[in-house]
């Protein structure tokens, strides 16, 4: 590029000197170009152009030199160089502003030209290198289609490679199956060939020992003999019976009777034990009744729809059970029923216990919060209550400072503030008193308070324990049901009797299983109190509950059960209440129950007692 | 646990009495009867050559010693000492010799198994029984021996005949659809024959009394088949080994598999105690390391002692590699036991042969593993009490019972190895047979038990 440049500047500056340079060179510049173009133009070519070329305008061709020009000029558009002349013979004058005029326009051309050149040749620049830039680029995809090109056919061949060899495999595989065709059909042939083999030696070899039979023992063999010293007599003393065919029967009838017995045998067993599941089934049956029935009569169970239906089907079942005998006999609709009923009670069973696990964890899960909310609302209301009597106090015991004050200020007078200040002594000593009676006080609110808050806290705690506790137990005992166990059921009707709320109303079935069980009862109720401690957590109610139980046992035993009502059990109840008033705000269904169980404890011993006494 | 002195045997032939009084043993051609409590010598009887078996009667007033390369049964009274008898098989030879239940018939098997006679010790009657099945175990008396099974092979097709004891009447005659029976045995209860085809087949036939075909089980073809089969002793329960290593209990209301037992070289179920057997390497005194080395060590010096401990699961057992392309592999269960009071089965693989498991039927689960030192020849279960003895051909005897295991060593002098072995009916002594010598190893009573087995309580 840059040779190009350098070439032209010599071309523009040695124009006019060597012109054959110019006409050889075959890369001109545009200038060089139009100055060529013009001249030969201008100029037919001939021998002698070089000697005409040295000097375009000399001293004699002034004249045509500007009729050339102005013809020239005027093709290209610009005005005339000659004046407008009148005449045409006159000579026509050359006219010097417009000569001025085109100079000056050529000149603005000539630069407008150059600058057109120079962008030309600049974006030919720029050109060039997007030129670079995508031959290079071009370059780049060229590689790196054969690079693609190469993998592709990499590829391919490892295809054709693959290919080959899953066919050689699949070859193989055929190979392999007709192999072990092969091999099975020789086996086969092999094994029935052995067989026939093994029959034809196993006939020979029949037939030497027949030989054989027949040469050792027709042979009257003097060998073959018994030498004993004199024959025993039989082991059961009998002697042996020929053989007719009356021992023949004698044998099969006997045959028969073994087999008989045998089968007698076998039958009494599954008999006996086809008797003891149905007792199981029985006992299972009546234990389910026994456990639902109470709890479906409950209205929290009034959602299941089946309620009615396992009422009917409890009396039925009742019903039923009086007529035991029937169960012996193995008939298809007995069976049938008791099955039936057996998987009825157990399906209502099994809902029931779906439904207390979907409580157990609704206990888990809202239960606790529930309780929480209350007892915190409680608790936020006293400590309300102990704020505002502290400001209370707060603006009393500062009113009293400020009365002070305005006495101690209101007297200047040395004297009688000196005389005065033996009352403000005095005064001041009261109040100090008083300042830390009111303090104590805010203490005693204070340490209140937080007792307060623990003891909310702890009961929340409890509560939930408590709740878990007592759902687990409850889930224990019904799947604890089905071992069939006489101290499980007493358990569920011990646990019937002091559970839920709603079991408050029929106090009698409670009762029931402490009169059955009677060698707990000969102690009184101790037995039962530890027993019921035992299985509840050692939470303040329940110890509380406890002491009321121990008290009230005394108060019984001292009246030596003469009707002891719960009504005479109340008041020692009220007093507990009246006494602790905290708890009871707090924990109110904690002890409602403990109240409730409290009651009903003492109920069942007097009727204990009662049946103890002569 | 005390220990008799050694008397001499041979041929492992020592057996006691039915009746638990006696115990006869055989020196070479001489019969020896003891008392089983006092070991004194209470006859003494000779024979005409080696003997090679012996057999009590089923009262125990006679006892049958075959010599079976003379071809001669010769029978002794333990009442008549002078009585004698002697049953000449002449030129058809003598391969097996056994009493019938009522101990008055003698069965003799002739070579080639051309058949079976029965001689009568009554009468002079002789019966011949034709086409007896030469296979592992083609004669089987019921337990109140009423009856004989007896297998046979006519015309390439193998027949069961069964036979009324008291006059050799033959009672049913049926065939069997096996390609080659291998043995018969008797339910407990007389009332159910099951009949096993030959180890290339797997298959188990269950006849009744009469013949009737009851039920037909077959676990797997193409493959090993049966190696082993037991009945328990409630007759409630058929075990079946196999060559695939397995057991499978068969009910007797639908004989039907009930379950299956494998026998796994690994255990890693945590709640089966394995007791392995531990060399308890003897306290090296300083004194005892003689230079050079005494030749003659004196005997209870030359075998360590061992203990027995309970292996962390899991365990591995040592495994045999059976040769494949040999016949009779070692593979698969070869040895069976039900325990006298059915609670327990004793089984062992013959490619783990170390293993003795000890299955619980009632649950049907494994109970117990035993590993031993070296490879178990013979186990046998008290007679009275779930109680598992165990010889592995070595100087110990092994002791299993559900509290525990104990190894003891047999005290003598010389090497005594345990190859076999027999319990006291009472379950009081147990009879250990060596190659040249026995012993009688005397159990404590029931209190004593308790104190032997010192492990009592330490893994349960």
């Amino acid at each position: 590029m840059g040779d190009w440049m350098t070439v032209t500047d010599s071309g523009l500056s040695s124009e006019n000197k060597n012109i054959s340079q110019y006409t050889s060179e075959t890369k001109m510049s545009p200038s060089s170009l139009y100055s060529q173009q013009v001249l030969c133009s201008s100029i037919p070519l001939s021998k002698n152009v070089h000697s005409f070329f040295s000097a375009f305008c000399t001293e004699e061709n002034i004249e045509q030199s500007i009729s050339y020009l102005d013809q020239e000029l005027t093709t290209f558009g610009f005005p005339s160089l000659y004046e407008e002349s009148k005449g045409k013979e006159t000579k026509r004058e050359l006219n010097i502003v417009a000569v001025l005029n085109c100079m000056n326009e050529l000149l603005v051309l000539q630069r407008k030209n150059l600058l057109a050149q120079e962008n030309v040749e600049t974006q030919n620049l720029k050109l060039g290198s997007d030129m670079d830039h995508l031959q290079n680029c071009y370059a780049k995809l060229k590689e790196q289609l054969e690079n693609s090109r190469r993998e592709m056919i990499g590829l391919q061949e490892r295809d054709r490679q693959l290919q080959c060899k899953n066919r050689n495999l699949h070859q193989l595989l055929k190979n392999e199956k007709d192999e072990v065709q092969k091999l099975q059909n020789i086996i086969a042939s092999r094994a029935t060939q052995y067989n026939h083999d093994m029959k034809r030696k196993e006939r020979e070899y029949n037939k030497l020992k027949e030989r054989l039979h027949q040469l050792v023992m027709n042979k009257k063999d003097k060998k073959i003999a018994m030498e004993v010293l004199n024959y025993v007599g039989r082991a059961d003393g009998k002697r042996g019976s020929w053989r007719t065919g009356k021992t023949e029967a004698r044998n099969e009838d006997e045959m028969y009777k073994i087999l008989l017995n045998d089968y007698e045998y076998r039958q009494k067993q599954i008999l006996m034990e086809n008797a003891e599941l149905k007792k199981v089934l029985q006992q299972m049956k009546k234990e389910m009744i026994s456990l639902l029935s109470p709890q479906k009569q409950k209205p929290r169970e009034r959602a299941d729809d089946s309620t009615g239906t396992v009422i009917s089907d409890v009396e039925e079942d009742a019903g039923e059970l009086s007529r035991e005998s029937m169960w012996d006999l193995s008939c298809e609709t007995v069976r049938e029923q008791l099955t039936n009923s057996i998987r009825k009670q157990w399906r209502i069973l099994k809902s029931h216990v779906e439904k207390l696990d979907n409580q157990v964890s609704k206990v888990h899960l809202e239960g606790f919060s529930d309780e929480d909310v209350i007892s915190r609302q409680d608790h936020e209301q006293e400590t309300e209550k102990l704020e505002l009597e502290i400001q209370h106090c707060k603006e009393m015991i500062k009113t009293q400072q400020q009365l002070l004050q305005q006495l101690a200020t209101a007297c200047d007078d040395d004297t009688t503030s000196l005389l005065r200040d033996c009352y403000l002594l005095e005064e001041k000593e009261r109040l100090k008193e008083e300042w830390s009676l009111f303090k104590e006080q805010k203490k005693n609110f204070e340490k209140e308070r937080r007792s307060f808050t623990e003891a909310a806290i702890r009961l929340g705690l409890e509560r939930k324990a408590f709740e878990e506790e007592r759902a687990s137990w409850l889930k224990q005992q019904f799947l604890n049901m089905t071992t069939f166990d006489h101290q499980n059921s007493e358990n569920v009707k011990l646990f019937s009797a002091f559970s839920g709320s709603s079991d408050r109303d029929n106090p009698t079935v409670h009762s029931r299983p402490r009169q059955k069980k009677p060698h707990s009862v000969s102690d009184g109720s101790p037995v039962c109190t530890s027993k019921l401690a035992r299985s509840l957590p050692a939470s303040p109610s329940t110890s509380d509950f406890c002491k009321t139980r121990s008290c009230v046992s005394e108060h019984s035993s001292s009246v030596s059960a003469l009707n002891v009502t719960p009504e005479e059990t109340r008041p020692s109840q009220a007093g507990r209440e009246c006494a602790d008033q905290k708890w009871s705000m707090a924990s109110r269904p904690g002890s409602q129950e403990g109240c409730h169980s409290g009651c009903s404890l003492p109920y069942t011993n007097s009727h204990v007692e009662k049946d103890d006494l002569p | 646990m005390n220990f008799s002195e050694v008397f001499k045997l041979s041929s492992l032939l020592c057996k006691f009495s039915p009746d638990g009084k006696y115990l006869a043993s055989c020196v070479q051609y001489r019969l020896v009867v003891r008392d089983a409590n006092t070991l004194q010598i209470v006859q003494l009887y000779t024979c005409l050559d080696q003997i090679q078996h012996i057999e009590w009667s089923a009262d125990s007033l006679f006892i049958l010693c075959a010599l079976y390369k003379r071809g001669l049964v010769q029978v002794w009274s333990l009442e008549q000492p002078e009585w004698h008898c002697k049953i000449d098989e002449g030129s058809a030879g003598l391969v097996a010799s056994c009493w019938s239940p009522d101990g008055r018939h003698i069965l003799n098997t002739t070579e080639f198994h051309l058949r079976i006679t029965v001689w009568s010790l009554c009468t002079k009657s002789v019966s011949y029984i034709k086409y007896p099945k030469a296979c592992q175990q083609g004669l089987a008396f019921t337990r109140d021996g009423r009856y004989l099974a007896l297998a046979e092979r006519r015309d390439c097709r193998d027949y069961v005949s069964i036979f009324v004891c008291s006059d050799w009447q033959l009672l049913r005659h049926f065939d069997t659809d096996t390609q080659d029976l291998a043995g018969i045995e008797w339910a407990p209860n007389g009332c159910v024959l099951a009949a096993w085809d030959s180890c290339l087949e797997y298959k188990v036939l269950l006849y009744s009394l009469d013949g009737r075909l009851l039920s037909t089980y077959c676990a797997y073809e193409w493959s090993l088949g049966i190696k082993s089969v037991a009945w328990s002793p409630s007759s409630q329960f058929l075990a079946v080994g196999s060559y695939d290593g397995k057991v499978r209990i068969l009910n007797h209301v639908t004989w039907k598999m009930i379950t299956e037992f494998g026998h796994p070289a690994t255990i890693n179920n945590p709640k089966i105690v394995v007791y392995k057997e531990a060399e308890k390497s003897p306290p090296l005194g300083l004194g005892r390391l003689a230079f050079p080395p005494p030749r003659a060590v004196t005997g209870p010096l030359s075998s360590p002692e061992s203990k027995y401990e309970i292996a962390e699961v899991p365990v591995s057992l040592q495994t045999l590699k059976p040769a494949a392309d040999r016949a009779n592999p070692r593979i698969g269960v070869g040895a069976l036991a039900f325990s006298p009071d059915n609670y327990f089965l004793a089984t062992r693989n013959d490619n783990l042969p170390n293993a003795v498991w000890v299955w619980d039927v009632q649950k049907l689960r494994l109970f117990a593993v035993l590993e031993q030192l070296s490879a178990v020849r013979a186990f046998q279960w008290d007679p009275r009490q779930p109680r598992l003895a165990i010889c592995t051909g070595g100087s110990k005897v092994y002791l299993w019972s559900p509290a525990g295991c104990v190894s003891v060593q047999v005290p003598g002098e010389g090497d005594f190895q345990v190859l076999s072995l027999c319990w006291h009916l009472s379950g009081d002594s147990l009879a250990l047979l060596g190659k040249d010598h026995f012993c009688l190893c005397f159990l404590e009573t029931e209190e004593g038990v308790s104190t032997a087995f010192g492990q009592r309580g330490d893994h349960t």
